[in-house]
């Protein structure tokens, strides 16, 4: 095995949470993350020898890769459109009757998707690196090639439209607090 | 996350979609996919890299070729046939034009002969084509007219057609053009149904292309063809051409023809 290949498979273990993540925060039904996690990774293996780490890791490059990704699969949805409800009932026929943790994690999420997906994705963007992965303001200005103070006045409209989408969607979910605290993943 | 700004059920959520992550089996399953795609690319970029700058140029002919010819049989000759498969039934000289169709191309003004060339300059050849026609004034030129006869016209072979009303030039270049030339390519072994089809299919060729000039000029030298097969087809076609000429009147005169002489033809109806 290469060492390029080792130091590739170094990067994917650190980051596919991330790229996972963020691949389902843009809009990316979880039935196809998958393939979109491994399209991400396949095309920053293609260009991996020209990544550049500019002081903020490979974070702020995949992003972009991801963003791109994220895009093409949401014009492709509009094209073709196999599912009605951008495959909510494929995932919730893939959940087995007693993992009602798990369910109620899922519709925790897909309501917050659904909340994001009233959000402009520049200012979706900026706020679920900041909001979700912890990113700094300069590093997210990076990532996204954009001044540092359209950052931080599109996080607080961003921030202000996710209250609003929340507030609207009618069952904000106190009760739901109870079982997102039970934890766990995919 | 610091949620400065937001409530805390949203804090709530979005503190979840940080735990929102793959399980470990999921993991590896991608993984597996990253590798198998990152192999097919690698093994197709190797590929490409291994051949030589000449096998290259050669494949890239290769394709281009193969796009053009599909796109010509795509474009081209279906909606010929298309047209052709709408006479109900269709005449052996219908199903010579499909078969001209299908048949492959010839290439012409190479300079070389080969046995499927034209012997031009050959009289007998061109007294064949035209001979027992009406046709007069027969003018075979040896010379090279290639920028009247199209690209690579080795040789010009002009023929005036009086007896058709009108001065047709036939030549071998391949592409009839617009002065009038008109590609009878013959073949001394060519059958003249075949090469009447032939014209026919190249007039209505002119009409697709938007020529119907050229398709009228085609269709003269069709009908001057010894014993025509093919009369319904050409009238049909020239009064198609003269219809987009502008001629009403003359087209509307030759489907009277085509009806009072082809009554049970279905292009008469």
């Amino acid at each position: 095995m290469s060492k390029h290949h080792t130091v590739f498979r170094a990067l994917y273990e650190a980051h596919v949470d991330f790229v996972w993540r963020n691949l389902r925060r843009l809009g990316i039904p979880e039935s196809d993350t998958p393939d979109k996690t491994q399209e991400v990774f396949v095309v920053a293996h293609r260009h991996f020898a020209q990544f550049e780490d500019r002081g903020h890791g490979p974070r702020a490059w995949l992003f972009q890769i991801v963003l791109r990704v994220a895009s093409e699969a949401r014009r492709h949805k509009k094209r073709h459109p196999e599912d009605a409800d951008g495959g909510v009932a494929q995932d919730r026929q893939s959940i087995s009757a007693d993992q009602t943790g798990a369910i109620a994690r899922r519709e925790a999420m897909a309501e917050l998707d659904r909340a994001l997906a009233t959000i402009d994705v520049g200012r979706r963007s900026v706020l679920v690196l900041h909001e979700v992965e912890e990113m700094t303001a300069p590093e997210i200005a990076e990532s996204l090639s954009i001044p540092l103070n359209t950052v931080y006045s599109r996080l607080r409209v961003a921030r202000l439209e996710l209250e609003q989408a929340l507030r609207n969607s009618g069952e904000y979910p106190a009760m739901r607090e109870t079982s997102i605290r039970a934890g766990g993943t995919r | 996350m610091n949620g400065e700004g937001l409530g805390p059920q949203a804090t709530s959520l979005l503190r979840e979609a940080h735990r929102d992550v793959p399980s470990h089996s999921r993991r590896t399953e991608m993984w597996q996919g990253v590798e198998a795609g990152v192999v097919g690319t690698a093994a197709a970029a190797g590929t490409f890299k291994a051949l030589s700058g000449l096998t290259k140029v050669l494949l890239g002919v290769v394709i281009g070729g193969a796009l053009v010819a599909g796109l010509t049989a795509t474009l081209l000759p279906p909606k010929l046939n298309d047209d052709l498969s709408m006479i109900d039934h269709p005449s052996r000289p219908v199903m010579v034009v499909r078969e001209v169709l299908l048949a492959p191309a010839v290439t012409l003004g190479t300079g070389t002969t080969t046995d499927t060339d034209l012997e031009l300059g050959n009289d007998e050849n061109v007294d064949s084509l035209v001979g027992s026609a009406g046709v007069d004034g027969v003018r075979t030129n040896p010379s090279n007219h290639g920028s009247a006869g199209g690209v690579g016209s080795g040789h010009h072979t002009t023929v005036n057609a009086n007896g058709a009303g009108g001065s047709t030039n036939l030549n071998r270049s391949g592409n009839p053009n617009a002065s009038g030339n008109v590609n009878a390519a013959p073949n001394a072994h060519e059958d003249p149904l075949v090469r009447e089809a032939r014209l026919v299919a190249e007039a209505r060729g002119a009409l697709l292309r938007g020529d119907p000039s050229q398709a009228l000029n085609i269709l003269k030298v069709a009908r001057s063809t010894p014993n025509p097969g093919m009369e319904p087809e050409e009238l049909a076609l020239q009064a198609r051409a003269l219809r987009e000429l502008g001629s009403k009147a003359e087209a509307d005169a030759v489907e009277k023809d085509l009806a009072r002489r082809f009554p049970e033809n279905s292009l008469s109806r």
